[in-house]
């Protein structure tokens, strides 16, 4: 890939930034500045999640960077440790930040930078700095990238119309006072990611419909390519939006080991869960997810007849085919000492335990045994497992609390990062960074102008848009805060 | 690489020692004991290169390991940059104020703290040693535990000059010769390639010089029915020639250079340490005059001083000495006086040149050397007075008593009755033990001084009011005595018409014709006071008194003073008295 130009814009400047639309190979070009830049001293490359601090150093290996030229972390790691090294100096608080720490933990690490206590340390350390996916950074992020670049060489990398606001209250940077900070040096144009599978006319649309969004907030479907198709619901109400849902799942078919994603509303789980249902979909969830949340707090609290039914709520919505008022019914009755004719299940053997004793043990059989059953489909998987190995480490009397245990699993899969299912229902939030082949996008027009490019540039193949209108019409500026939900620091 | 801090705890004699060394020569001097090479065997030891040193008991305070657990902390300063790294020590430094001689447990280096890391070598009763970086945020565990990698230790640990350098002539462990053959890899390259040429060489002529053998060997082996081919010689078997490390040394000509003499082979390889130290900038050396003539000594001391080549910071030099001719060549700020106080083992290391009122301290090394290298000094008003005290010294010793010497006493001369005091003061705050012995016919300027020296601890000897030395050797010595002391100054005199002139100017009672007629009335107190006044005088040769230099004076107390002790009555035998029970008293 010619990337010449701009890695020798970026090795020439002092301060800069690179425009990077989606799919035009961002990754490719960080990896290729950091070949070019050489030794002895390393680069240190910043990005936001573990996931993407995987694809970076997986594209250093494939182009044979040795990894000994650079220091590959996320910003919150990089940060914390920082701050960590020297606390006195960097007023940090807290070694073991969780959420709402974290904006201490960057103005921690901005004061040990900005306050010169280690720039001998930085100088030693690295030749210059470069951040990836600079459009997530928040405020308190950028004051810090900014500290960095008094000391050293830096250059960010970012697309100000994949920006999505996710993060409780944090204000994200202002792309205007980002680029006023580090100019442009310069923008990658060539849409990699459809030429490698031979879509270059998409590859092409989504990078002519950039101007056309951000002056105009607006998409034209009716000029897109042939694999950019409309389903039209017949009418507006809930059901025909329901149906014309379905038929732009089921219209998708996937060969081989191709993939699709279901972008759904960025609100609600809830209902993306009931989509996940219908499509025969796996839900995407936030690794913090609302849901997780609420129903470790409500057991914590309830016992018996009570918790016995938070823990049903919770199976019926995230498994199908589990009968749930029958086996309710049946359970209560046999509680109350009805002895049937047929043999009781082991479900059923589990819902008895869980009412007659508060041990959480038997939580975690009846999820077990629920799922087990046959007919029965998960399609809420990463919702389950969190619970359940959540109240394993507390039955297995590694963490005291819930809340502990659930901290504590939830950081495991932020370094595993997850295993995608063929076919998945997300949030643009959730989604993007990550890559499939087909794409269905359901209710667009609740959908932010970032929203609706992150959505549109997620599929290499066929895009399948549910929409009354041709043209896709959006609200001007990003939707901040529209989610309350407890979302993760990922 | 510098050294900024040295904290020693419970290590051999030392139960407690925190200093802050100077950038250039460290000089330690203080009596035996007081834990100089100590404190060089701490610093040595906390870069250690090899991680299997082991304690024994004898290595902690009190011997005692269980209670006295060994931290050894040396902070350094002037850091290679690769260290600043963040993945190397970047994260463990801290901050060194110098101005303050202050230690932050975290860099500050826009306030202009220096980078500085601690290392510190702890020994427990398992008799482990381990290394590790240290800081607060290690101690309180919330930095994870690093030490410095084996071969960054290797690069900076501080090259030791001990009595015997014969080991650095030859390509041992821990030779200087391996540092300038690259490292320890590339010299056991060498040795490898030593021992084939070695066997090549060797096999060539074995054949011949070994054939006889061989062949019974062979006959014998054939006899038993043991299989050996007609391939069967001798030849060197390296690894039993011990050919690797001591075995090849530097030679001149066929003469190892071992066989030089200590202070030549000690100069050769101070200055082979010198090449080799080129990022290990510290060097420490165990009593630098050995084997050495005066002017070596000063080649040597001037060589280590001097800036290294390129404008880089001069070496930081730690040594010990016991020789008055290094602490001539030093400078005041250049010498430092290990004290230990033997009850609590808390040592301290005060520098010669800590401020003392009325005292240019600059000429104290220069002018009393041998005072620094004592326990205790006894300041004399003059050198009548030293002179005194050693014909005294000595004529106890005849009679078997313990010599000054060994009771780690020096007498050294105060320079007058103004500055006596003010030494004696110098001396007693850099922590030594010290006697002031006055005249007693003129006080000091400062009329507070002696009280002052008094109450902090400096004793005070005087005779009797009105009489300075020479006053009680003409009054009080018996006649015989006072004779030949007559005799003495008239011969010191040009001619004996002089000196009787001088005498007529103070004593008018009679004109005597002879030095002989003088000596007859060595009995008259008259005479005996004017004796006195004239032999005290200060003034130009030809009119100063006699008996004003140290021989003399020697010569006095120890044929005439000492003998009559027991006879002499008043002030005089009981100051003396007191300044020898004060010599026998317990330190």
């Amino acid at each position: 890939m010619s990337n010449e130009p701009i890695v020798d814009a970026v090795l020439s400047s002092r301060l800069g930034s690179v425009v990077a639309p989606a799919g035009c190979g961002k990754t490719d070009c960080i990896a290729d500045v950091v070949k070019a830049a050489g030794g002895p001293a390393k680069c240190l490359v910043l990005t936001h999640t573990l996931a993407g601090v995987d694809s970076l150093r997986q594209r250093m290996k494939e182009k044979d960077v040795s990894l000994h030229r650079t220091d590959l972390e996320t910003i919150a790691g990089w940060s914390l440790r920082f701050a960590a090294a020297f606390p006195r100096r960097s007023g940090l608080a807290t070694r073991e930040p969780r959420g709402e720490d974290w904006p201490a933990v960057y103005a921690a690490a901005t004061q040990l930078i900005r306050g010169g206590f280690v720039t001998g340390v930085l100088k030693a350390s690295y030749q210059r700095v470069l951040v990836d996916e600079y459009q997530d950074c928040t405020a308190e992020q950028h004051a810090l990238i900014l500290a960095l670049s008094q000391h050293l060489p830096t250059c960010i990398f970012g697309d100000p119309l994949q920006a999505i606001f996710g993060f409780r209250n944090e204000q994200l940077a202002d792309w205007k006072a980002v680029t006023t900070d580090f100019p442009q040096i310069g923008a990658l144009k060539e849409p990699w990611r459809w030429k490698r599978v031979k879509n270059d006319k998409l590859g092409c649309w989504l990078i002519g419909i950039r101007d056309q969004l951000e002056q105009l907030n607006r998409v034209d479907l009716a000029a897109a390519p042939r694999c950019v198709s409309r389903v039209i619901p017949q009418s507006l109400t809930k059901q025909d939006l329901l149906k014309a849902n379905m038929s732009a799942g089921r219209s998708v078919k996937l060969r081989g080991e191709e993939t699709l994603i279901v972008i759904g509303d960025k609100a609600s789980e809830l209902i993306r869960g009931s989509l996940a249902a219908k499509l025969k979909c796996s839900a995407i969830e936030p690794v913090a997810c609302q849901t997780l949340g609420s129903f470790l707090a409500e057991i914590d609290v309830c016992t018996a007849r009570d918790r016995l039914t938070a823990v049903l709520d919770l199976a019926a919505g995230a498994m199908s085919g589990l009968a749930r008022a029958a086996f309710e019914r049946r359970v209560v009755r046999l509680a109350g000492g009805w002895k049937p004719r047929n043999k009781i299940t082991e479900s059923e053997r589990a819902a008895l335990d869980l009412l007659a004793s508060n041990e959480l043990a038997h939580v975690l059989s009846l999820l077990e045994c629920l799922r087990r059953q046959s007919g029965v489909v998960a399609f809420r998987r990463e919702l389950l497992s969190a619970v359940q190995n959540t109240l394993r480490l507390v039955v297995r009397g590694e963490h005291s609390t819930l809340a502990e245990a659930a901290w504590h699993v939830q950081n495991k899969m932020r370094h595993a990062g997850r295993r995608l299912a063929r076919r998945s229902v997300g949030s643009t939030l959730l989604v993007k960074g990550l890559q499939f082949d087909h794409a269905v996008i359901v209710a667009p027009e609740k959908l932010s102008r970032n929203d609706l490019y992150v959505a549109l540039t997620r599929a290499s193949r066929t895009i399948t848009v549910v929409s009354a209108t041709p043209t896709l019409i959006v609200k001007a500026t990003p939707q901040q805060n529209v989610s309350k939900r407890g979302q993760g620091h990922e | 690489m510098r050294i900024v801090h040295v904290e020693v705890v419970n290590f051999r004699g030392i139960k407690q020692l925190s200093w802050h060394p100077a950038p250039g020569t460290n000089c330690l001097v203080g009596p035996g004991d007081s834990g100089k090479t100590t404190v060089l065997d701490a610093i040595e030891l906390a870069f250690a290169p090899r991680n299997s040193v082991t304690f024994d008991d004898t290595d902690f305070y009190a011997v005692d390991p269980k209670a006295n657990p060994i931290a050894i902390t040396v902070t350094i300063g002037d850091l290679p940059t690769e260290f600043l790294k963040e993945d190397r020590y970047g994260h463990y430094l801290r901050g060194w104020d110098d101005t303050a001689k202050r230690l932050e447990d975290e860099p500050d280096e826009a306030r202009g703290l220096e980078d500085v890391l601690s290392i510190r070598l702890t020994g427990d009763h398992t008799l482990e040693a381990e290394w590790t970086l240290f800081n607060q945020r290690v101690a309180q565990g919330d930095q994870s535990s690093r030490a410095l990698a084996f071969q960054d230790r290797q690069d900076i640990a501080p090259s030791r000059l001990g009595p015997y350098a014969d080991r650095h002539l030859a390509w041992g462990r821990q030779s200087v010769l391996n540092r300038i053959t690259k490292g320890p890899a590339a010299s056991r390259g060498l040795m490898a390639e030593a021992g084939r040429v070695a066997r090549q060489e060797f096999s060539r002529d074995s054949k011949t010089l070994f054939a006889e053998t061989i062949e019974e060997v062979k006959q014998a082996a054939r006899l038993l029915g043991v299989p050996v081919g007609d391939a069967l010689h001798a030849m060197l078997d390296v690894q039993a020639m011990g050919l690797s490390g001591g075995g090849i040394s530097l030679h001149d000509g066929n003469l190892p250079l071992r066989r030089l003499g200590v202070g030549s082979s000690r100069l050769f390889t101070a200055a082979l340490q010198d090449y080799a130290r080129a990022r290990a900038s510290v060097a420490l050396i165990d009593e630098v005059e050995h084997g050495l003539e005066p002017h070596r000594i000063s080649r040597l001391l001037r060589q280590l001083k001097e800036e290294r080549a390129g404008g880089t910071t001069k070496a930081q030099v730690f040594m010990t000495t016991h020789s008055p001719v290094v602490l001539q060549e030093l400078s005041i700020a250049e010498l430092n006086v290990v004290r230990r106080d033997p009850r609590t083992g808390i040592t301290i290391v005060v520098p010669a040149n800590t401020p003392y009122p009325g005292l240019d301290a600059q000429s104290q090394p220069r002018a009393n050397p041998q005072a620094y290298l004592a326990p205790a000094i006894l300041v004399c008003e003059g050198k009548t007075e030293v002179g005194l005290v050693r014909g005294l010294d000595d004529y106890w010793v005849g009679k078997g008593h313990l010599p000054f010497s060994t009771a780690g006493i020096v007498p050294v001369s105060g320079g007058g009755v103004d500055k006596a005091p003010v030494i004696a003061g110098y001396f007693h705050a850099l922590g030594y033990r010290v006697g002031l012995l006055l005249d007693n016919d003129c006080e000091p300027k400062d009329a507070k001084i002696l009280n002052e020296l008094t109450s902090a601890g400096v004793t005070i000897f005087r005779w009797a009011p009105g009489h300075a030395t020479e006053d009680h050797l003409f009054r009080d010595l018996p006649t015989d005595a006072v004779a030949t002391l007559i005799k003495a100054a008239a011969a010191i005199q040009d001619s004996d018409q002089s000196f009787l002139d001088r005498l007529s100017s103070k004593y008018s009672k009679k004109r005597f014709k002879s030095v002989a007629e003088v000596q007859k009335a060595a009995d008259d107190s008259e005479l005996r006071i004017a004796m006195g006044e004239l032999t005290k005088s200060k003034g130009k040769p030809g009119e100063r008194g006699w008996f004003k230099d140290i021989s003399h004076a020697e010569w006095i107390g120890r044929k005439h003073v000492g003998p009559h002790l027991d006879e002499l009555k008043g002030k005089f035998p009981e100051t003396i008295a007191e300044i020898r029970a004060w010599v026998d008293r317990e330190q």
